[in-house]
């Protein structure tokens, strides 16, 4: 069992380790940077930082939604905002099953619902390949 | 021996001896096998030499005990445990030596002889001084502190925020009413007192030119016995500060330089001898700062560049892009050595990735210099903030030649170009050369020329916003393979400016001929003349630019005083343009001298401010100006257009 943090994507749910997960945050404005690639919405500044915030929806290609929050994650030294349409539970939930679609370390059942448990470090490798 | 290179020693021993802890923890734990003894061998020799060379002889014996206790484990291929406790406290008492505590020297090297076996080779190190700091034939060096570069740079960053955070105060404190003189002079003391905070963070990222100077001389040696080459290296300013993020580039590049002047440009001593050269020849690294950049020359007095090699030069290009062409050798001869070009590029796109300029001058016969202009330091920039589609972005000053309202636009084979002195500069919409979906370009549209060694490009925005000193942020391991931008800028209302490379910008633009003869400038002779007082230098030049390429002649004034004494020497000043917060005499005084001098109550003055504050604008327009404008409104199609309208009535 470990600590996950489930969010919603446009009517799908998942789930990111709470490991990888430094803060949830709200959309403030983006600024748009040409040339990053389709997964890439844009810069935004946290504290003095600048992140890129990641079009999730399009990249796990669920259907749309408000995308109105904004999950930062951390992978060693990479970190970007993911946008989302809900973040707040943090829920215990076990080791998932073998991988079954890219993106995800795989998926659990929890109260009939199935949910993907997000690869992090994929989903940030795959924003890398495209910027 | 310098302190400097004593205070680079120190550094490096507590990163050894730090290293050693870690390495000998780790044995006690799990036992050492020959790599870990091969390893604590080749820092203990390190140690022993460079202290020897300093003179710490005391350092330089421990050290000397730690290779004997290593050398009896190589043979037996096995870090004795029980060595170890001892081989701990004598790197500590080594860590503790270094920063003027030898204190506990003896004790350890006693520690290490106790462990018996034969101490050949040990010389017993001289008893310590009991007095810390007082040690022998040295002065006590001041204390020093060790900090990771990221704390620095985390330090940097808060410095910048408190800086951004002093400007939305001042910006509020003017919304809300008359300007409280007590309060603006708070903030003035604020602004100095963050500007004072800033310099003295970034002086913290700063080492002397002589931490890499030691691998040079080496270099330079070994290269000159490859080629029969005699050969004396200079060093020059080398406590000339850069930034340390620079350093270790610099030193590949300055090797590169050195090796291409000692094999390319220094002839064989017969040969020198008989041009009535010394037979030994001499290069010449010289690092020295320059306003906001830093100087690294290489000079040989050699043979110099071969005259074709001159000549080939195009009218309006440089040596330096000649020589840097990828594969372009001057090298008459076979030798291990690369051609004076090869690399030369590789040198090239260094420097301009750091913002700076690669210069190549040759004299046939006589020798060639090459010169690195680099900024001062990378983690605050100039920059001139433009924009376009509703975004800004920045562009580092240093890499933009001048800002033109009109040119004349030629096209030619769907590209855009236009004359600028003899040669044609291609125009691009700066949202095509990103890639960005933005309305079209208004006829207000402002065009910026970059540079970049000597090719320029040219790209237009919507509008200029003036320039801002920011400092750079990265956009962390994920966007910056996006070689385009040089990382982001924070604004003082907290919006994020992209700041783009102009390097990268005029390389993506392609160059272009044109056809047709080059338009002559008719720039009349009575053309009417503007006076430009800013204490800014780059607010000074941006106005330059603009009225120039309006057919202004341009006269600038650091502040009023010297306005004054250039309306004293000129009859024909038509307008003044004037920023209101200056040293020694701000605009409004000045605006009052004008308007009591002879002759000067007619005179148009501009008061350019930075705030829009309504008292002050009344005293403006009761001391008589003719236009106020705002500078975050600075549009340079507004300048014209007031200035047109004001010479025009006059």
């Amino acid at each position: 069992m470990s600590a996950h943090v489930r969010i919603g994507v446009g009517t799908e749910q998942y789930a990111v380790d709470l490991d990888h997960v430094r803060e949830v945050t709200t959309v403030g404005p983006v600024v748009q940077v040409p040339g990053a690639g389709p997964l890439v919405d844009g810069v935004f500044q946290l504290r003095g930082e600048i992140l890129p915030v990641i079009r999730l929806g399009d990249l796990l290609g669920a259907p749309p939604g408000q995308a109105r929050r904004l999950l930062v994650v951390r992978d060693g030294d990479r970190c970007a905002a993911l946008a989302v349409d809900q973040a707040n539970a943090v829920e215990d939930l076990p080791e998932p099953e073998a991988p079954s679609e890219p993106m995800m370390r795989g998926s659990v059942l929890l109260d009939g619902t199935i949910l993907g448990i997000l690869d992090v470090p994929a989903v940030l490798d795959a924003v890398s390949a495209v910027s | 021996m310098d302190d400097v290179l004593l205070g680079i020693f120190r550094e490096e021993s507590i990163e050894r001896m730090d290293r050693m802890g870690a390495t000998l923890h780790a044995a006690e734990a799990g036992g050492g096998d020959s790599g870990t003894i091969a390893q604590l061998f080749r820092e203990t020799h390190s140690i022993k030499g460079s202290a020897g060379m300093f003179g710490l002889d005391a350092i330089a014996g421990l050290a000397g005990a730690i290779e004997d206790v290593l050398d009896r484990s190589r043979e037996r291929n096995v870090l004795a445990p029980q060595a170890i406790p001892a081989m701990l406290a004598a790197v500590d008492a080594i860590r503790a030596a270094v920063t003027d505590h030898p204190e506990g020297v003896e004790a350890a090297a006693a520690g290490l002889r106790a462990l018996g076996g034969e101490t050949n080779g040990f010389r017993r190190a001289p008893v310590a001084p009991s007095t810390p700091g007082a040690r022998a034939g040295r002065t006590a060096a001041p204390p020093t502190l060790r900090v990771r570069a990221e704390k620095v740079d985390s330090l940097l960053a808060s410095v910048g925020e408190t800086g951004l955070h002093r400007r939305r105060i001042e910006r509020l404190s003017a919304r809300t009413g008359p300007a409280d003189e007590a309060l603006q002079e708070e903030l003035d003391h604020g602004k100095a007192l963050i500007d004072e905070l800033r310099d003295g963070v970034l002086d913290l990222r700063m080492l002397p030119l002589q931490t890499i100077t030691a691998g040079l001389t080496r270099a330079v040696r070994a290269a000159a016995a490859e080629v029969g080459r005699e050969v004396e290296l200079k060093l020059v300013g080398t406590t000339t500060p850069l930034d340390r993020v620079m350093l270790d580039g610099i030193s590949d590049a300055l090797v590169h330089l050195l090796r291409n002047a000692v094999a390319h440009g220094i002839e064989p001593p017969d040969e020198r001898e008989a041009l009535g050269k010394p037979r030994a020849g001499t290069v010449t690294i010289c690092a020295e700062q320059r306003g906001g950049l830093v100087a690294l020359t290489c000079a040989d007095d050699g043979r110099g560049v071969p005259a074709g090699v001159l000549a080939s030069v195009p009218a309006g290009g440089s040596l330096a892009d000649v020589l840097a062409k990828p594969g372009f050798s001057t090298a008459g001869e076979l030798s291990e050595l690369s051609g004076r070009g090869v690399g030369l590029d590789a040198v090239k796109a260094h420097v301009e990735t750091l913002g700076g300029v690669l210069q190549v001058t040759s004299l046939p016969g006589t020798g060639t210099t090459v010169s690195m202009l680099v900024p001062l330091t990378l983690a605050v920039v100039t920059v001139l903030l433009v924009k376009r589609g509703g975004q800004v972005f920045g562009i580092p000053v240093s890499g933009v030649d001048r800002v033109l309202g009109q040119v004349d636009e030629q096209h030619q084979g769907g590209r855009r170009a236009f004359e600028l002195e003899g040669v044609p500069v291609p125009l691009h919409d700066l949202a095509d050369t990103l890639g960005m979906h933005a309305p079209s370009l208004g006829p207000s549209r402002a065009i910026v020329v970059l540079e970049s060694g000597t090719r320029r490009a040219a790209v237009e925005c919507d509008e200029l916003g003036g320039h801002r000193e920011v400092v750079v942020k990265s956009l962390g391991p994920l966007l910056s393979p996006l070689a385009r931008y040089l990382g982001a800028a924070i604004l003082g209302d907290g919006a994020v400016a992209l700041l783009l490379d102009p390097a990268q910008l005029v390389r993506s633009t392609d160059a272009v001929t044109l056809a047709g003869p080059p338009a002559t400038n008719g720039a009349a002779a009575r053309a009417p003349t503007v006076l430009v007082v800013d204490d800014e230098l780059t607010v000074r030049e941006l106005a330059r630019t603009i009225l120039e390429a309006a057919g202004y002649v341009v006269i600038t004034a650091e502040d009023g005083l010297a306005a004054l004494a250039v309306l004293d020497g000129e009859d024909d000043v038509a307008c003044v343009v004037t920023d209101v917060e200056m040293p020694r005499m701000g605009g409004l005084d000045l605006l009052e001298a004008i308007r009591t001098r002879p002759g000067g109550a007619t005179i148009p003055v501009v008061i350019v401010s930075s705030r829009d504050d309504a008292p002050l604008r009344q005293r403006g327009t009761n001391a008589g100006a003719d236009a106020w404008i705002v500078k975050s409104r600075f549009e340079q199609q507004a300048l014209l257009q007031t200035i047109g309208n004001l010479i025009g009535a006059r």
